[in-house]
């Protein structure tokens, strides 16, 4: 590439750039009105758009003095547009300012130029021409409207709409909360509906409710509450509004008067981002309450207002001891559901009548079927005729007392049976009514067997009786599988006990030393060596002898037990000075005859 | 024998029909039309229990005054004290589940499943004292048992002594373990009803919190935490909240 070539091209570049700047610097200003031809009560909106590359700061503009119209209000949007043109990334920037205007007259009317400054410099819009009609052209469609332009050359597309907007978007327009009572004037009692509306020419993206405002003089309950806003379009007041239900109350007025409904306040989020939030009360509305008339007021009026139908239905008409009977009296239709009582079933000789049960399919206690289940039962056999129960209420749109008189039931009682008592059993589960008030004057207090220590006790003694019985068992598997090991515990037992009782002699230095000694040694020799118990000293002396027992061990022993006569027989033989000698004999010669068989060691002295 | 067969047969048809009779004539005497001045019953009631009588009886028509007054929550209180002393209180069993029914949060109780209401009325069915006795006999039925087959001779067979030593054994873990589970519940001290005539739970303890649910008198609730006059509650269907601890009341007096 030459130089002279890049130079051309570089200067090039350079014409460009500078056109860029000077596009950058130019934006376009378009007012309009829309629609330009309307009746004389209705609105439209002047709208003054300003669209260019972004960065351009244009202030709000001055309504001038409006002769011919009123300015109601004004909204601003801004919306942003990325174009790529030729690879060229660009970001347009539409800045719109949107005025309500109602008209003062009919006739060829004029809005006036609007001054605004727009990076710094002033700027004027054109004169707009809008044509008000005397009669409203309400129903025409925009195609068949006019559509002026004003200072900008392109034709305006329709405006906005705001509630499609989000971008920029400066809370301005009109929004309130209004309450709607489906009656203006009612009776004590008498529900109404008060339906709570939000009206706005904003885009509210949500709406939270936060606090109900009560007068008194009513009791009230939700009868719907939407879990979405769900917007539509309406006038009022020759406004286009955005309206959407938020609550709808049943208020049942107690007092007669004025009364004034509750009040909501709810704060509104604006814009699909929720930027901007809006505090909304509902209006102060109030209703006038009529007191019930007096004349020809039933005395069993228990309260119930509203257009209401009755009827009735009786189970069956025969009926056993032991079975129940069940009256049932339906009310249904609109009314103060929740401020009347049911009407008391008639006292009856030969009927139990239990509390009665309510079936309600009621929609916040104003709309819907009450059911009031009456449980008789029987006391007599019999025939009986069962008058049934009336009740009144008050018709509003009437103006007067209603009643509704049951028609008297036959029914026959007659004596239960097996099969009645069984057919209660299986009903248990259906449960009608409450057991009857049957209060005791004594009380005994119970107490939890658990918590006892008896039961404890009892529990731990029968588990130790568990021992005994082990070792008994214990012991007599040994004899039948070990006898000779079962002997010699036997006889190891008993050694212990007789030695333990010579050694206490011993201590003592007591002469009773020798008949334990005696005693304890040769019950243990007799047990250890299946001897016979009946025999004498000497016998089984002669019966060791026999089994071969170690003859020096024998002769020991037989020294030892002649000692031990001599000690207790003959005069002079106890001396307390040998007994302990005596003791250590005894330890030496029970010690040789435990090695004899077992290398355990059972005595450790 | 054919005759002998006819004659018990009689006397078992004999017994029933006394039993029915008996029961229909208690069933006729019940009635009285005359409505009772709860007020006044429920004042002598509440002073025989401050007085330090527990009864499940006493706890079962101190609930039914407070029914009839409209004091829903103390009656579902009161009838849940009836039944935690005798689980097998047919009258309180029926009057709660009365109480349910009316209840404005019925719809938070959720459904048991079959085998689920079989369990709870197997549970119910024994109160607390028949099963610690039922389970004493199963004991002492183990023991024998045990001392039976202790005491068999050596070397015999034992088979006999060994499975009914398990089948009783089974039994006796069974019936130790649902006593452990009422004696548990028995002292519950978590387990607390809604005695204000609606209550607000919120998502802290405090009123500034936000509101979750409101909730109404009877409702039966587990309180799982404590924070000064603040109590989180669980509701029967598994929500939770705080609510002001001078709406409750625990069941464990």
């Amino acid at each position: 590439m030459d130089i002279g070539r890049f130079k051309q091209i570089a200067f090039l570049l350079v014409l460009l750039s500078g056109f860029a700047c000077l596009a950058a610097q130019r934006f376009q200003i378009r007012a309009f009105a829309e629609p330009t031809i309307i009746g004389k009560d209705e609105q439209l909106t002047f709208t003054i758009e300003i669209s260019g590359e972004k960065g351009f700061r244009a202030e709000t503009p001055k309504v001038p003095e409006l002769k011919d119209f009123v300015f109601r209000n004004m909204m601003t949007t801004t919306s942003t547009q990325f174009s790529i043109i030729n690879g060229r990334m660009s970001e347009s920037l539409t800045k719109s300012f949107v005025f309500n205007l109602l008209p003062k007259r009919p006739g060829n009317l004029s809005i006036p130029s609007f001054d605004m400054v727009i990076n710094g410099k002033s700027y004027n819009t054109d004169v707009v021409s809008v044509r008000v009609l005397d009669s409203s052209i309400a129903g025409k469609s925009p195609s068949q409207q006019a559509r002026p332009y004003g200072y900008g050359q392109r034709m305006p597309l329709f405006m906005p709409d705001p509630f499609d907007l989000d971008l920029g978007f400066e809370p301005v327009g009109e929004m309130s909360i209004v309450a709607i009572p489906d009656k203006k004037s009612v009776f004590v009692g008498e529900p109404l509906l008060v339906t709570y509306r939000l009206y706005t020419t904003q885009p509210v993206s949500a709406l939270e409710l936060k606090e109900e405002k009560d007068f008194g003089g009513y009791g009230k309950e939700v009868y719907s509450e939407p879990s979405r806003l769900n917007f539509e379009t309406t006038k009022f007041k020759n406004q286009r509004y955005q309206t959407a239900v938020i609550k709808t109350l049943a208020i049942s007025p107690n007092r007669a008067g004025v009364i004034e409904l509750p009040r909501i306040t709810a704060v509104a989020q604006i814009g699909r981002m929720g930027l901007f939030t809006q505090s909304l009360q509902s209006e102060s509305v109030s209703i006038n309450v009529k007191e019930l008339p007096l004349d020809n007021k039933p005395p069993d009026f228990t309260g119930a207002v509203g257009s209401i139908k009755v009827s009735e239905s009786m189970e069956k008409s025969l009926v056993r001891i032991g079975e129940t009977l069940e009256y049932r009296l339906i009310i249904s239709g609109n009314g103060n559901f929740n401020q009347f009582s049911n009407p008391e079933y008639p006292a009856q000789q030969s009927f139990r009548i239990a509390i009665p049960v309510t079936e309600n399919k009621v929609q916040a206690g104003v709309s819907g079927t009450r059911t009031i289940i009456y449980t008789l039962i029987p006391k007599h056999e019999g025939k009986y005729k069962l008058p049934g129960v009336s009740f009144n209420w008050f018709d509003p749109a009437k103006e007067s007392y209603q009643s509704f008189k049951s028609v008297p039931n036959n029914v026959e009682v007659k004596q239960g049976n097996v099969l009645t008592y069984i057919s209660n059993v299986f009903q248990k589960d259906n449960i009608r009514t409450l057991t009857p008030f049957n209060p005791k004057h004594e009380y005994k207090s119970s107490k939890l067997f658990i918590n006892s220590p008896l039961y404890w006790m009892l529990t731990v003694l029968f588990i130790l009786s568990l021992v005994p019985s082990w070792l008994y068992s214990r012991n007599k598997k040994l004899k039948d599988t070990d006898p000779d090991l079962a002997a010699q515990r036997s006889s190891d037992k008993i050694l212990r006990k007789y030695l333990k009782q010579a050694e206490k002699s011993a201590m003592d230095y007591s002469k009773e030393f020798y008949p334990h000694a005696e005693k304890g040694l040769m019950r243990y020799l007799s047990d250890k060596y299946h001897i016979p118990h009946r025999l004498s000293i000497q016998e089984k002396l002669y019966q060791m002898r026999l089994k071969g027992l170690d003859e020096e061990l024998i002769q020991k022993l037989e020294e030892f037990l002649k000692r031990c006569q001599e000690a207790r027989y003959m005069p002079g033989g106890f001396n307390e000075q040998v007994l302990s000698e005596d003791l250590i004999a005894l330890k030496r010669v029970i010690r040789e005859f435990t090695k004899l068989s077992y290398t355990r060691k059972i005595f450790q002295w | 024998m054919k005759s002998r067969n006819i004659s018990l047969t009689t006397a078992i048809f004999l017994l029933i029909f006394f039993f029915f009779t008996a029961n229909l004539s208690a069933q006729q005497g019940n009635g009285s039309e005359q409505t009772p001045d709860y007020e006044t019953a429920l004042k002598t009631l509440l002073a025989l229990e401050q007085k330090g009588i527990v009864n499940a009886d006493l706890y079962n028509q101190i609930g039914l005054s407070y029914y009839h007054q409209g004091l829903m929550g103390k009656a579902v209180l009161y009838f849940l004290r009836s039944l935690r002393l005798e689980s097998n209180h047919k009258e309180a069993r029926n009057n709660l589940e009365y109480a349910f029914s009316q209840s404005l949060d019925a719809e938070l109780y959720p459904q048991p499943t079959f085998l689920a209401d079989l369990f709870r009325k197997g549970i119910d069915f024994f109160s607390l004292n028949t099963l610690a006795i039922i389970t004493l006999i199963i004991l002492v039925l183990t023991i024998l048992c045990l001392h039976w087959l202790l005491q068999s001779p050596h070397g015999e067979e034992k088979t006999v002594q060994v499975m009914w030593l398990l089948i009783i054994g089974f039994i006796l873990v069974l019936c130790s373990v649902l006593l452990a589970f009422k004696y548990k519940d028995y002292n519950n001290i978590n387990k607390a009803v809604i005695i204000g005539q609606m209550a607000d739970g919120c998502s802290g303890p405090g009123e500034e919190y936000g509101n979750l649910f409101t909730v109404h008198a009877g409702l039966i609730v587990h309180i799982s935490r404590m924070d000064k006059d603040w109590a989180l509650v669980t509701l029967p269907n598994g929500g939770a909240g705080w609510v002001h601890a001078s709406v409750l009341e625990r069941v464990k007096p």
